[in-house]
């Protein structure tokens, strides 16, 4: 008898771990299909049942994606103070978000941390967003934080062949020029 | 009776001769007699030596020169002393030193015309019973307030003490006789200190009480006071908070009355060493002033941010401020000033600072640069730069050069120009940064705004200071269109210049269908083309339109021109191809020009304009000066030679409607 009822909680485990699995695994499939409103709704039970950090960075991209970048920042933010290196995604996300946001420094750093960690970064949900984007956001970033040096490393990691003396007015005017033409087609 | 009328004409003649000469130093030769030179000239003084002052005319002083009567001539030089004076303390003065006043003092040592309102706890400034109310507010020996000894040549004019409300603004607290010494303190005395500026006038305005306290309606009353009793400067060693600017509204708005009748209000930074300026120096109509050592580095109590102007020596822990005041109020122990003990004392703060600044004014105004936009102009483009190169936020523009400020015959009546780079987030659609370089020096070190105008709205933007004349802001999209954004700032002479950058933002979204038209030019976007919504940018440019199609790109964008010579390229120069219906297919992420498709090619005696698809409109050939030197109409020409053409540069424009095309060529 005490082991059916142990087999019987063990099936009610699994079957729960599995449950907020395929939420979270959902919610993906719905942000894959643009469907950002329900794929909110899918990380957030997720969230709400167990709490797993994947679930947080599915319900920021999806704020993200639905112009809600404040939510979208506090979602990440969430998972890095949690854990600063194993979700890439989480990292990129606070990089455009804190871009929009304002919070430059913090967005710099954090575009500089993830090409370390992961130069090839690629966000799997959305291959259009790529170490491109965060190294070019870093760089705008960088730019809003008078770090002129700093910016120039993350164009060059899109254009390796640009160079500019940044410590002249000239230098960063062309750093800013590069910026403002990559704009254009990144 | 006729020839001595035309003798004395002649005598008249020449004492006109000698009267209206100029006076000359010159050499005689060495055995030449005197008295040679008495008879040609009026000889004002002679040298054992052999040199004279003479009242000659030139052509005469040639002639002797020619009669070997004299080596050389030439006028005399002006000469003036290196004034040093000679008060008594007036080797500690670091602070002088630095500004190099000894030069300064050559050219002005202050006019008795440029009166200076000092808005501060009063100053000793006269003798005088203490009233009954003031009582217990101060000590002094013989009940009375007293006079600085070393105000002894100083002038001062009526003011008022608005804490008490009489005609008596008697220093209380020491801090106001402080800082009016450092301007007029009497120089050349023989005791005691220097004052920077000791022949203008001290209007004293007390709207401070004997703690040095006080509030913004009593500074705004003595700022009106000031102004309506004809202070040429005003002085504030005071304010509030860090950065707080609540409750100086009033104040403000003297400031800007000041402001308008060219009276610069010259106002202390503040003391708590922060990134914030206290108010009101944070307003950027006040001359803000913070504080730096001997060794021109900024002091660490000094308040530094956006808007600073100037720094002046403020003094720090090792080097002091010395001037002449009485034991002040001590608000530690909260024992009362006693105003009849006037010694030297060291001082140091942005209050101190700030007087320096003043007095650099008032000597400004007493050679007749009165106009306050000349004023900051003069003494922020001369300013030795201190901390990192052109303005910055702990020094602002530096400190004041005070003598090529007043000597120099400079100045600027260009307008800034403003260059715009825009940058657009690239996955949080909708958030566009824009940095705005200033060609020149701006006033305060800021730019007044920076406006994203579309579709009738106005977002005003912060344009927050990066570094020197770089500055960033952020906006929002908010719904498609043209956007317009607008910079306008003043450069330190108060120049106002503009600018403006035009582009379009379209939103495209995922699930929508959307056609943009754009001029010529009409954009399609199916539905899905994207695989989010997204912002797409067009720009209008010199000669043509640059559009950014965006990276989440999941079909061809297409885009249909009705100028037949046009052509799409991409930011290799690359044309893209079009589909059957005439329109381009734009099949991946970038930037798009929209160029004219005409190429030049040198023939014999001319050139030959190429077009692939062929050209329309009034062909019109006009050289560099602006002559037309040919003018046609043109149906779907797709060649064009123009003979005949002299050597030199031309433009073939051909214009089509609206559209005008251009292309520049060359006969050699």
């Amino acid at each position: 008898m005490v082991k059916k009822i142990i087999l019987v909680f063990l099936v009610l485990i699994l079957a729960g771990c599995s449950l907020f699995e395929d939420k979270i695994a959902k919610g993906w499939e719905l942000y894959e299909e643009g469907d950002y409103t329900n794929a909110k709704n899918y990380f957030y039970d997720a969230i709400n049942k167990n709490g797993e950090l994947e679930a947080y960075v599915g319900y920021g991209w999806s704020c993200a994606m639905l112009g809600d970048e404040s939510k979208a920042l506090s979602s990440f933010e969430y998972v890095l103070a949690d854990d600063s290196t194993n979700f890439p995604d989480a990292i990129s996300g606070a990089v455009f978000a804190g871009n929009a946001m304002k919070i430059d420094s913090a967005a710099a750093i954090r575009g500089k941390y993830l090409l370390e960690i992961v130069p090839d970064y690629i966000f799997v949900h959305d291959s259009t967003i790529t170490w491109k984007q965060v190294a070019f956001t870093s760089a705008c970033s960088f730019v809003n934080c008078g770090d002129f040096s700093s910016a120039l490393d993350m164009i060059k990691k899109i254009v390796p062949d640009f160079n500019a003396n940044y410590s002249t007015e000239s230098g960063i005017d062309s750093i800013l020029s590069k910026l403002n033409e990559i704009s254009q087609w990144i | 009776m006729k020839l001595r009328k035309v003798i004395v004409f002649l005598l008249v003649l020449q004492t006109t001769f000698t009267l209206y000469g100029e006076k000359f130093i010159v050499s005689l030769k060495s055995g030449a007699k005197r008295a040679i030179l008495d008879s040609k000239v009026e000889v004002l003084d002679y040298n054992k030596h052999g040199i004279a002052l003479v009242n000659a005319d030139s052509t005469t002083l040639k002639k002797l020169a020619g009669d070997k009567t004299i080596v050389y001539y030439e006028k005399p030089a002006k000469a003036k002393a290196f004034f040093i004076p000679n008060d008594y303390y007036y080797g500690y003065q670091w602070d002088f030193d630095i500004l190099g006043m000894e030069n300064v003092w050559d050219v002005t040592m202050g006019a008795g015309t440029v009166t200076v309102g000092i808005l501060d706890t009063g100053v000793g400034y006269e003798n005088f019973t203490i009233p009954s109310y003031e009582q217990n507010e101060v000590v002094s020996g013989d009940n009375s307030y007293h006079i600085g000894s070393d105000f002894n040549t100083s002038s001062f004019v009526s003011g008022y003490d608005y804490i008490h409300d009489d005609t008596h603004p008697n220093d209380q607290n020491a801090h106001g006789t402080h800082v009016a010494g450092t301007i007029v303190e009497a120089t050349n005395n023989n005791i005691g200190v220097a004052g920077m500026s000791p022949g203008v006038k001290i209007m004293p305005v007390q709207v401070l009480d004997y703690k040095g306290e006080g509030d913004s309606y009593t500074i705004a009353k003595g700022i009106y006071y000031a102004c309506d009793h004809g202070a040429d400067v005003i002085n504030m060693s005071l304010g509030g908070a860090p950065g707080d600017s609540s409750g100086w509204h009033t104040v403000h708005l003297a400031i800007i009355h000041a402001c308008s009748l060219n009276i610069p209000v010259v106002v202390a930074s503040g003391n708590s060493g922060t990134g914030e300026l206290s108010y009101p120096a944070g307003f950027r109509e006040a001359f803000s002033c913070g504080a730096v050592n001997r060794y021109k580095n900024r002091t660490s109590y000094s308040q530094y941010g956006a808007g600073i102007d100037f720094v002046m020596p403020g003094g720090d822990d090792a080097n002091m401020i010395l001037q002449q005041t009485f034991r002040g109020y001590d608000s530690e122990y909260g024992t009362l000033a006693r105003v009849d003990s006037f010694a030297y004392y060291y001082y140091e703060g942005t209050s101190m600072a700030a007087p320096h600044l003043t007095a650099a004014i008032a000597l400004l105004k007493s050679v007749g640069i009165q106009n306050i936009n000349e004023i900051y102009g003069r003494l922020a483009y001369f300013a030795t730069d201190l901390g990192s190169s052109g303005y910055d936020q702990y020094y602002g523009n530096g400190l004041p050069d005070i003598y090529t400020s007043l000597t120099s015959n400079y100045s600027d009546n260009t307008p800034p120009v403003f260059k715009v780079y825009l940058v657009k987030n690239p996955v949080f659609n909708g958030f566009i940064d824009v940095w705005v370089r200033s060609d020149e020096e701006l006033m305060n070190g800021e730019v007044d705004s920076i406006v994203a105008e579309s579709n009738g709205e106005r977002q005003l933007l912060n344009g927050d200071f990066l570094q020197d004349r770089l500055f960033a802001a952020k906006f929002r999209f908010s719904s498609d269109g043209n956007y317009n954004i607008y910079v306008y700032g003043k450069d330190v002479w108060g120049n106002p210049g503009q600018n403006s950058t035009l582009f379009s933002l379209f939103r495209i979204p995922k699930d929508e269908k959307k056609i943009i038209n754009m001029n010529d030019l009409t954009f399609f976007f199916d539905r899905g083309v994207v695989t989010s919504d997204c912002i797409a940018r067009i720009e209008k440019q010199r000669n043509g339109f640059v559009m950014s199609v965006p990276q989440n790109l999941r079909k061809s964008v297409y885009v249909k021109c009705s100028l037949p010579d046009v052509i799409i390229a991409d930011s290799v120069g690359n044309s893209v191809n079009k589909d059957a219906d005439g329109r381009f297919i734009i099949a991946q992420n970038g930037s798009y020009h929209f160029i004219w498709d005409i190429k030049t090619r040198k023939v014999k005696g001319g050139v030959r304009l190429i077009s692939k698809s062929g050209v329309s409109g009034v062909l019109s050939v006009i050289a560099l000066d602006g002559r037309l030197i040919e003018k046609k109409s043109i149906e779907n020409k797709k060649e064009i030679v123009l003979r005949n053409l002299n050597r030199g540069v031309y433009f073939a424009v051909i214009s089509s409607g609206k559209t005008v095309l251009k292309k520049r060529f060359d006969i050699w």
